[in-house]
């Protein structure tokens, strides 16, 4: 798996989020980011995956200015983010989403939305609140105070109080956790249409979602990149397989593999068998299978297996 | 960091209108300054000027100045109750006034933020910890003085018509409440990036206005006259703006947003 920093789509578009070799220790001594590099090119949605505490809300939390790298540098619209007065200026061009953040008692969502709109520059600024609110299906709550909204319009302001500003970037960390399916399948179609054409960068662990709404991934384990690409890059990165079928059925081809040591497992009315080298290795188990298993195969290719567990292979 | 940036000064109308609307920080704002700065000074002024209608009934003490404590530089000028009670009592009820509201109402707003998650939300939005720090200490600081000055001014006015306080008393401790504000944020930010929780700030505000009491104290006891209304201003406002850089120089925002 190759985890340096590979080219992202559209190569020739500038770099809008760059992660140079960064480290965070905390006070603690435990790491959030341990030598991370990866970026993010212009107008490409990308996704941060990886397991709680993979460092994926650290790198979010850098962004956002809230924690200083002790190691590398971070790179935000061309922008090193030490240099806190050009951090400022730039700041005004990206919408950040937090994760599950609390909301205040004693303010409407509509007078949120007009001080997220009031802090971001009027030149920038396309979408009123009156736009952000009638997007996200805010508008009936506009006199509604923050905290009686439920979990799902909750997230909806969140992500409306990103968009006000018409963001060149978007950040979004873990925006669906802890939303029930229905939900969550609701705030995804918002989340497409708010990433479209836009930088972005997804922070999740869900990859089916990841897959859905990016095009783009990096994959953190312990504050450090294991896998990055597009989806097919890291399908590459993983092992091969073979797609086996025998008329005997499943559960028969499973017990003949597994009785010649072979890892095997069922797959859409097929058997996936890991092979280290797939052009030595395919001959072999067919020989097997044929000669000694006294199998009916019927079909034997070689595949890259789905972009799930190519990811879950990169971070496990 | 400035106070003057637009962005902190929308942030700072947002901590105002939170701190008005909200009861807790209003109660707090209001009735101990009031107890403390206009009840209890005004009562005891106006006591002590009619104290020969109402004389004491039997043997009650009055107040008995130890006469080691007499030795003490702070004490040479005490002659009588009512200079007992405006330059031994009346610096630490203003002390104990400004150091004590804007510290819990602070507490509520740095603390109670970071428990409730909503500095989350507040911190995506396009603005930079330093604005959200100083819009904070700016709304508590702009807070207390609006529900303090007005309190004192009450207090000028009848220790002036009763009590006969020169022009110099009134100036002097003036800048003793402005400086025991400034230490009270002081106070307020070092807890806030020491404590992990609004319940251990709490009880650890009163470990922290320890040091300014202390100097109180000091100041009470051995600095002579209006001078020590001055003297411990000057040094509440000096250790203030200590706290205040010492906390955002070794302790850093990271504490408070992590």
């Amino acid at each position: 798996m190759n985890t340096s920093a590979r080219p992202s789509p559209d190569g020739d578009r500038p770099i809008q989020i760059h992660f140079k070799a960064v480290t965070k220790r905390f006070p603690d001594g435990t790491h959030g980011l341990q030598e991370a590099s990866w970026e993010i090119r212009d107008g490409v949605s990308a996704c941060l995956l990886g397991p709680p505490g993979s460092g994926k809300t650290t790198a979010v939390r850098v962004l956002e200015g809230a924690l200083e790298p002790t190691g590398g540098s971070v790179l935000l619209l061309g922008v090193n983010i030490a240099n806190r007065r050009r951090y400022r200026e730039i700041r005004k061009h990206v919408g950040i989403v937090p994760q599950d953040p609390g909301m205040y008692a004693d303010r409407t969502v509509g007078e949120y939305l007009a001080l997220a709109c009031s802090l971001y520059s009027d030149e920038d600024r396309v979408v009123t609140p009156d736009d952000a609110e009638e997007m996200l299906g805010l508008s009936e709550y506009r006199h509604t105070r923050m905290t009686y909204l439920s979990t799902n319009y909750k997230r909806r302001l969140a992500l409306a109080a990103a968009l006000v500003g018409n963001p060149r970037v978007l950040i979004l960390d873990e925006p669906t956790a802890g939303l029930d399916p229905l939900a969550a399948r609701d705030l995804r179609h918002y989340l497409e249409v708010a990433m479209r054409g836009r930088t972005s960068l997804l922070c999740t662990h869900n990859e089916d979602e990841a897959h859905t709404l990016c095009t783009y991934a990096v994959t953190l384990r312990g504050g450090q990149v294991v896998a990055q690409g597009t989806w097919e890059q890291i399908r590459e990165g993983s092992l091969p397989r073979l797609r086996v079928a025998a008329r005997e059925g499943v559960d028969r081809l499973l017990a003949e593999l597994h009785k010649f040591g072979f890892h095997a497992e069922a797959d859409q009315g097929s058997v996936l068998v890991e092979v280290p080298n797939v052009r030595r290795d395919a001959p072999e188990v067919l020989r097997k299978l044929l000669n000694e298993a006294r199998v009916d195969v019927y079909e034997c290719a070689p595949v890259r297996p789905p972009v799930e567990r190519a990811v879950a292979e990169a971070s496990s | 960091m400035s106070l003057f940036d637009a962005d902190t000064r929308l942030l700072w109308g947002k901590e105002v209108q939170q701190l008005t609307r909200s009861w807790y920080a209003m109660l707090s704002s209001l009735v101990v300054p009031a107890a403390l700065v206009v009840v209890g000074p005004v009562f005891a002024v106006v006591t002590d000027y009619y104290r020969d209608y109402y004389k004491p009934v039997g043997t009650r003490p009055g107040v008995t100045v130890p006469q080691e404590a007499l030795s003490l530089p702070g004490f040479s000028s005490i002659h009588s109750a009512q200079d007992y009670f405006l330059y031994i009592l009346l610096p630490v009820l203003f002390v104990l006034a400004a150091l004590l509201t804007p510290v819990l109402t602070a507490l509520q707003s740095l603390i109670g933020e970071r428990e409730r998650r909503s500095l989350e939300l507040i911190m995506a939005l396009p603005v930079v910890v330093d604005d959200i720090v100083a819009a904070k200490m700016a709304a508590n600081v702009s807070v207390a003085l609006a529900t303090i000055l007005p309190m004192f001014a009450v207090d000028v006015i009848v220790l002036r018509a009763v009590a006969q306080v020169g022009w110099d008393f009134v100036i002097w401790a003036a800048v003793l409440l402005l400086g025991s504000i400034a230490s009270s944020v002081g106070a307020s930010i070092l807890l806030a990036l020491i404590a992990r929780d609004l319940r251990t700030a709490m009880s650890s505000a009163g470990l922290m206005i320890a040091v300014p009491l202390s100097l109180t104290g000091l100041c009470v006891a051995l600095v002579p006259g209006v001078g020590r209304f001055a003297v411990l201003g000057v040094l509440l406002f000096a250790l203030g703006i200590g706290s205040v850089y010492g906390g955002l120089r070794w302790l850093t925002y990271e504490r408070y947003v992590t």
